[in-house]
């Protein structure tokens, strides 16, 4: 053990002493050292920081949104405010927190069209989002938004929560703009730090925006990782041993040489309305076709040089036979005649950039596709576990039940709510309020409770008191096996969701004239 | 007040500011009230234990040095020693005690109920008391003149860089800078601005981002492969060393920008090729420490080969102690006692270089590995909440199945951190990145910078603020 020292020598000048000219020249030399070394650095971030908005937004968001929501949320919210709306195409936005997930903005597009109804719809989801948040948002950064119809999806626990203006997510704060937060919100942040976070990203984009960049950064690094670790792809993935495909697969050229025979179910058009399928090669795009007829189809693949191995077939989306009333969980796209005997083992299709990376949703089924009884019995498992998941939804529970027979006082969200509404009216926008759906397993405890009728009641006095506004109470619409938990659906459950949604659009989308931004 | 903090963010330029910017005069006393601002922050009724600690040190130190008198001086150093030890003693220790005699009462068969007060521990007591307390022995021993200029000893002890992590700084060396402190040069300013991206870069970048593995791995030890717990402990021996190290550059760093050198409290200790040379490297504030007025007031190595070892063990057994109040704690120091005495037994621990030649190359570096998983072993005791989560971890270690779960993470880490502590090894300067020519530090900083904007945001502790 010794006693440590430093790298240079101490200064040994008193505090207010005359520098000689030696030492000033010194002074001088270090001085600009550490300006070469500090100046070009700092203005590089500069740079980066007030130029953030051109480029940032360029880079292809490489996962789907389960993987950063608030980045979604933004991605999205920022390329409907920058490309301009279609003169003849009413567009839709549906916008919620998590609930909103039940609502397939394609879909819903694709019913709408093949009843003739052109409409450009999109969605904003973000789990945790209150009517607060959306209010400040659209009075804001999501003006340009502009939409002709605005679905809101509500359920009540967007509401039981009084003291909202103090109850700043991360991930919400994440998307809010920092300067308008902080000035609507600044009383209600309780430390001093909360408030400077604030304002410094009100002055910095790379602050501001960092852990959309940290995802991007870190996104990118992974396909890096993946396309160093991958050899080029030969094998077929994306098929199951019936014929059946995924979304997205890709068969041997060899096998698919003379031509590629697939099918697709009515019940596929029935649930979407029409379907795109994109073939591909890695010479690049084949051909886009849309098909709206069910059948056997054929697809002649021509003759391209540097092809590669694979035929790349993409479909825009997937069917649920669960959907249509069989007993199959999976999350399906076409069916092949000749199906390859390559074994169909991986699942991942290989990298290309962007990447199409999608989640099978027949894999997201918490409950294991179990139908009645068998439901129950592991729900209630899930829900009695001593984990965060069941912590959270018996939290979720209790809110409910111990609001049940309060007076409902239409302050705090509730009045935002109505604020919201009133400003997407003001711009000329058609709303649709929708209560949507909720599992009947806590729902029955509660719906004929004082807390629940008044709730049903604010909202449609809403829709009487705001112009161009409706209510639809989509409350008890589906069965319990369509559901995750108390109140986020399944993809099936989403499936079946999406007629209804179409259905109600449809009247409105007739009345509703293109808003101006 | 964490450094890596948004608060701190608001509070450094505004006390650089004042520090550097006001009258001579009023300089020393605007930063001692900052300082305190600094501790308040996290609880502004143990500022008064603070003060009061401070007030009766000097005082004892002021009357030890007013009087030749042998007795007069050894109790006024014993009203220090006691303060300081009763203080430090009933804050950190007293609930751990209490429930360690009850359970030995119990084992015995005597029925035991133990009253404990679970009593909060001040950020920083450790470090603060340590500092004081070896002010007050060095003016006894007549090593140190005794301070009269109240404010600056004040300052010296509430000093706001080394305050709640150390360096536990020497009154000999920390005083004379405070009493001259004079504005930054530029120099300094680019050692300190340099030191902190240094400190941040391996606090952020390294340690916050192993954090949640290691806690994930340690905290379910019975489920994890040989695989996962080596990994680990590999990340957890990584993740020390990034936070703590990184700790005491920004410190060090910040206190730079003040006008005042703190000493190093590491030095590439992972690059050691015996734990004799890591305890040279490693929290060298409080290893010296422990050396000035522990092991060697217990007699070093002076009377015989067995006294020897005796010293080494019970001096570390003290300094396991000294991080917490926990059995773990002194385990990790019983080993560390036992790797010494053993070593020294051994006649191993005089090597400081690479050898030359590619025998001795190999040779050094394999002991250097040798050594790194030493220390990894020893903080496997350090890291698990009790004695039996770490036999259970070192079981699961010793089954040595599904060793490639071990995954490419720690080696990752580990090649970022010898990026930063290698240039450093053979230069021999902490400021080794100052001798780059411009064009290679200007992107660095660039990277880091941007680095930690994005990385930043999540205020992770510092693991040494609970001792």
């Amino acid at each position: 053990m010794r006693a440590a020292e430093g790298d240079v020598t101490l200064e040994a000048a008193p505090a207010d002493a005359v520098p000689r000219p030696q030492a000033t020249a010194a002074v001088r030399g270090a001085r600009g050292a550490m300006f070469k070394a500090w100046l070009p650095a700092l203005l590089a971030l500069l740079l980066l920081d007030v130029t953030f908005n051109h480029w940032f937004w360029h880079i292809p968001k490489l996962t789907q949104a389960s993987a950063d929501y608030g980045y979604q949320f933004l991605t999205d919210a920022r390329a409907l405010s920058t490309t301009p709306k279609r003169a003849d195409t009413p567009r839709v936005v549906a916008i919620g927190s998590s609930v909103a997930g039940s609502f397939d903005p394609g879909q819903v597009q694709g019913l709408l069209a093949a009843g003739g109804s052109a409409a450009d719809v999109h969605r904003l989801l973000l789990p945790g989002i209150k009517p607060s948040d959306l209010r400040l948002f659209f009075d804001t950064d999501g003006a340009d938004v502009a939409p002709d119809v605005v679905v809101l999806l509500l359920n009540p626990l967007d509401f039981l929560n009084p003291s909202f203006e103090r109850d700043l997510k991360p991930q919400v704060r994440t998307v809010l703009p920092p300067a308008p937060t902080l000035r609507e919100r600044g009383a209600f942040i309780p430390t001093m730090a909360g408030k400077f976070d604030l304002a410094l990203a009100s002055v910095s984009n790379l602050y501001r925006y960092h852990k959309l960049l940290r995802s991007s950064v870190e996104d990118h690094l992974r396909l890096a990782w993946r396309w160093l670790r991958g050899g080029p792809a030969a094998q077929g993935y994306g098929w199951y041993a019936d014929g059946f495909t995924r979304q997205d697969f890709g068969v041997p050229l060899a096998a698919a040489g003379k031509g590629l025979e697939y099918y697709i179910d009515p019940a596929w058009l029935a649930q979407r309305g029409a379907v795109t399928l994109t073939f591909s090669t890695a010479a690049g795009l084949i051909e886009r076709r849309s098909e709206t007829t069910p059948g056997w189809k054929r697809f002649e693949v021509p003759p391209v040089a540097g092809a590669g191995p694979l035929l790349f077939v993409s479909a825009d989306s997937a069917w649920s036979p669960r959907a249509a009333g069989q007993h199959d969980t999976r999350a399906l796209g076409v069916r092949l005649r000749d199906v390859p005997s390559a074994a169909p083992g991986r699942d991942r299709s290989p990298v290309r950039y962007p990447p199409l990376e999608r989640a099978h949703p027949d894999t997201l089924l918490r409950m294991n596709g179990e139908q009645g009884d068998a439901f129950v019995v592991r729900w209630q498992t899930l829900l009695d576990a001593d984990s965060d998941f069941g912590r959270r939804f018996r939290a979720y529970r209790e809110a409910k039940l111990a609001a049940r027979n309060e007076p409902l006082t239409p302050t705090g969200e509730y009045a935002e709510l109505e604020r919201l509404v009133q400003g997407f009216s003001e711009r000329g926008a058609s709303v649709l309020l929708i209560n949507n759906p909720e599992s009947a397993l806590l729902r029955w405890q509660y719906a004929g409770d004082p807390y629940y009728r008044s709730y049903l009641d604010f909202l449609a006095g809403v829709a009487a008191r705001q112009p161009h506004t409706q209510f639809v109470d989509l409350g008890g619409v589906l069965p319990i096996d369509d559901f995750n938990d108390w109140h986020h659906v399944t993809y099936i459950g989403a499936i079946k969701l999406g007629p209804r949604y179409a259905a109600l659009l449809k009247p409105l989308l007739r009345a509703a004239a293109p808003a101006q931004p | 007040m964490l450094f890596n903090s948004i608060s701190f963010l608001i509070f450094l330029p505004i006390v650089l500011l004042g520090a550097n910017g006001l009258p001579a005069r009023w300089r020393n006393l605007f930063l001692l009230a900052a300082s305190y601002v600094f501790y308040g922050v996290w609880d502004w009724r143990f500022l008064l234990l603070l003060i009061g600690t401070t007030g009766v040190d000097y005082f004892a130190a002021l009357q030890i040095a007013a009087t030749s008198l042998p007795q007069r001086r050894r109790a006024f150093l014993l009203l220090s020693l006691g303060t300081n030890l009763t203080v430090l003693g009933f804050f950190k220790y007293y609930d751990f005690f209490v429930q360690s005699g009850a359970a030995l009462l119990s084992a015995i068969g005597l029925p035991a109920s133990p009253w404990t007060l679970s009593v909060i521990l001040p950020v920083g007591i450790s470090f603060y008391t340590f500092q004081s307390m070896a002010y007050v022995i060095d003016v006894y021993r007549g090593e140190l003149p005794a301070v009269r200029d109240l404010r600056n000893y004040a300052l010296a002890v509430a000093y706001f860089p080394q305050l709640v992590a150390g360096p536990i700084s020497r009154m000999g060396q920390l005083l004379p800078q405070l009493q001259r402190r004079a504005r930054p040069t530029a120099e300094r300013v680019q050692i300190g601005l340099g030191l902190m991206v240094v400190g941040f870069a391996k606090k952020v970048l390294i340690a916050d981002l192993l954090a949640p593995e290691v806690d994930r791995i340690f905290t379910h030890p019975g489920q994890m492969t040989s695989g996962l717990l080596l990994k680990g402990a590999y990340c957890f021996a990584l993740q020390i060393y990034g936070d703590f190290s990184g700790y005491s550059d920004i410190a060090r760093g910040v206190s730079e920008l003040l006008g005042v050198r703190l000493m190093k409290n590491f030095e590439q200790p992972y690059l050691s090729q015996s734990i004799t040379e890591f305890w040279r490297r490693w929290h060298i504030s409080l290893s010296s420490w422990l050396r000035d007025y522990l092991y060697i007031p217990l007699g070093g190595n002076r009377y015989g080969a067995w006294n020897t070892y005796r010293n080494l063990m019970l001096t570390m057994l003290i300094g396991g102690l000294w991080h917490g109040a926990n059995w773990t704690f002194v385990a990790w120091g019983g080993l560390h006692g036992l790797y010494l005495a053993v070593e020294r037994m051994l006649g191993i621990g005089r090597e400081r270089h690479l050898g030359g030649g590619v025998l001795g190359w190999a040779s050094s570096a394999a002991r250097v590995v040798v050594t790194f998983h030493l220390a990894t072993l020893a903080w496997i005791f350090f890291r698990a909440p009790s004695i039996g989560a770490a036999m259970t971890y070192l079981h699961g270690l010793v089954r040595f199945e599904h060793l490639g779960d071990v995954g490419p993470v720690p080696f990752v880490a580990g090649a970022a951190m010898l990026v930063i502590d290698l240039p450093q090894y053979l230069s021999g300067r902490h400021t080794a990145f100052l001798r780059l020519p411009w064009w290679v530090q200007s992107p660095l900083y660039a990277g880091v910078c941007l680095a930690l904007i994005l990385y930043g945001g999540s205020e992770v502790p510092f693991i040494y603020f609970q001792f």
